[in-house]
């Protein structure tokens, strides 16, 4: 009897189980620099204000943490990287899905609760570093600590959702662009991002250009009309990019995935 | 058992390398695959594991399509390529990783194999020289017991101990219920193990018969000089005079020159 083709808990816990062993000092390996390099920045900034370093200071690591955290979902399905790779990658005994799933596991479920929890110790561990530091300097400055309550109090505005899950779906898209690629995956992933981005702003050109003849060159004209409760067109269109879009990156990654050859 | 049924496959922007190739391998056998360079032995062990899909036929290996890649399959098959890639981690670590993913793994049979490979489980496989961790893979495969064993080229880059090691543990390994197929050049590296023979040229089947036909068929002998000697299938020159391949005129089994009876189907002479 055969058992089912698609999905076995027992056979994911086992795949998953294969990659945290075979894997697991690649992956503490980058939580280890990324905290590291963090710590030092902080540090760097923490002892370069003089008066008050608050909540808004903090936003520049934060927003290096995503890239890093972007770079990091992008080096998903690291055997694919040569042919001899992706021959041993595609003969491992499960299935297409447990594969996928094991690696958006690792990635999302895994890596951004650690992530975000080894973001706030850095930040206290640099505060805690930094006060003294100030105070051999001889000046007397406020370092906030850091917390994640202002980026999660509005979390039941529907802005701060499509915030939350266009940065999901820009994760999804780095992370299933990977498997068109093998060598250079990381770099490739990136430039295809940048690719769509031209080809909407192209798109966008070429459709300013037919329904508002006055349009010159790249000066655009974009009509945003007023819906309610605030929405305009343009908002509208960008929440929909940022709200759905991992839901086709996904499956395409999946079938990608699943029609790979050796 | 392996059936595959007017396959066609073919590289991107290449020509048809497999043309209505047709193939039945039953259960229980070590199967030697021979093929000169660019034949398509490697491209076929591909498509039995199901890491390339056909463009037209149809392909069974024990009751699964190998294009859709069942876990079950997965499991039930293991590829040593002539080209790998292994982690770097121990070889500890790799077996401690990687046998739950196959039900019949053999932990004795493992360390068995490893002993007489010379190889401990405390070795690095990024530390260890390319043979070794050909070695390592082989035993691997072995203690898998998976019921199709694909070999692609299993004793380049071993040495000869090695090579010897490698025939012995293999004959001893495989049961009744295996299919080892193995591709390769050195004919004489695997003389001595294979029970059934398979050439392909061209993406075509030259040749398929189990040695102990071919034993009975074929006379493989050194002579100083062929004169007198009728019914000369094939003969090379040698240091001691002429290897030829003639009709056996009885029914005894004669040791096969594998090599010489390469070299004869591929000339086109048997």
């Amino acid at each position: 009897m055969t058992s089912n083709h698609f999905f076995q808990s027992g056979r994911f816990f086992k795949l998953l189980s294969y990659d945290l062993l075979i894997h697991h000092k690649r992956y503490l390996s980058v939580l280890a620099s990324a905290t590291i390099i963090l710590l030092f920045m902080l540090v760097i900034s923490m002892t370069s204000h003089e008066m008050h370093f608050g909540m808004r200071n903090y936003q520049g690591s934060l927003f290096l943490c995503l890239i890093a955290g972007g770079l990091f979902v992008s080096s998903s399905f690291p055997y694919l990287n040569s042919e001899k790779g992706t021959c041993h990658y595609l003969l491992l005994p499960a299935s297409a899905f447990e594969k996928f799933l094991v690696e958006f596991v690792i990635r999302f479920v895994f890596f951004i609760p650690v992530a975000l929890c080894l973001y706030w110790i850095t930040t206290n561990l640099a505060r805690l570093i930094a006060q003294p530091i100030c105070l051999m300097q001889g000046y007397d400055s406020i370092i906030d600590s850091f917390t994640y309550k202002p980026l999660f109090k509005d979390a039941t505005d529907p802005s701060s959702l499509f915030i939350g899950l266009g940065i999901f779906s820009l994760g999804t898209f780095m992370f299933s662009a990977r498997l068109f690629f093998k060598r250079f995956a990381v770099m490739k992933s990136l430039l295809s991002g940048v690719t769509v981005l031209m080809l909407c702003l192209t798109c966008l050109v070429i459709l300013s250009h037919i329904f508002i003849p006055e349009t010159i060159g790249f000066d655009i004209t974009l009509k945003d009309i007023p819906l309610r409760n605030g929405l305009t067109t343009i908002t509208l269109f960008r929440d929909i990019i940022a709200g759905v879009s991992w839901l086709f990156c996904l499956p395409i990654g999946y079938f990608k995935l699943k029609e790979l050859q050796g | 058992m392996i059936s595959i049924n007017q396959v066609e496959y073919s590289y991107p922007r290449k020509t048809g390398l497999f043309n209505d190739f047709s193939l039945t391998v039953e259960t229980g056998s070590i199967l030697g695959l021979l093929g000169k360079n660019g034949a398509g032995k490697t491209t076929l062990l591909k498509l039995i594991s199901g890491l390339l899909a056909p463009s037209k036929g149809k392909l069974d290996v024990n009751g699964f399509n190998p294009v859709e890649r069942h876990p079950d399959f997965l499991a039930s098959l293991f590829m040593v390529p002539e080209e790998f890639t292994l982690p770097p981690v121990t070889i500890d670590c790799y077996a401690r990783a990687t046998t739950p993913l196959y039900p019949l793994f053999d932990d004795t049979k493992l360390d068995n194999i490893l002993k007489e490979f010379e190889l401990k489980r405390s070795d690095h496989l990024s530390r260890v020289s390319h043979g070794q961790r050909k070695k390592f893979l082989i035993a691997f495969a072995l203690a898998t017991n998976c019921h199709i064993l694909l070999l692609d080229e299993p004793t380049n880059g071993l040495d000869i101990p090695s090579k010897s090691v490698f025939r012995k543990v293999l004959v001893s390994s495989i049961s009744e219920e295996q299919l080892v197929i193995i591709s390769t050049h050195q004919v004489k590296d695997i003389d001595t193990v294979i029970d059934n023979l398979l050439v392909i040229d061209e993406g075509k089947t030259v040749y398929h018969k189990d040695l102990s036909v071919i034993g009975q068929s074929l006379h493989f002998e050194t002579v100083t000089s062929m004169a007198g000697i009728d019914q000369v299938l094939y003969s090379e020159r040698c240091p001691l005079g002429y290897r030829i391949v003639t009709p056996s005129t009885d029914s005894q089994e004669t040791a096969i020159d594998m090599e010489l009876l390469f070299n004869a189907i591929i000339n086109k002479k048997i």
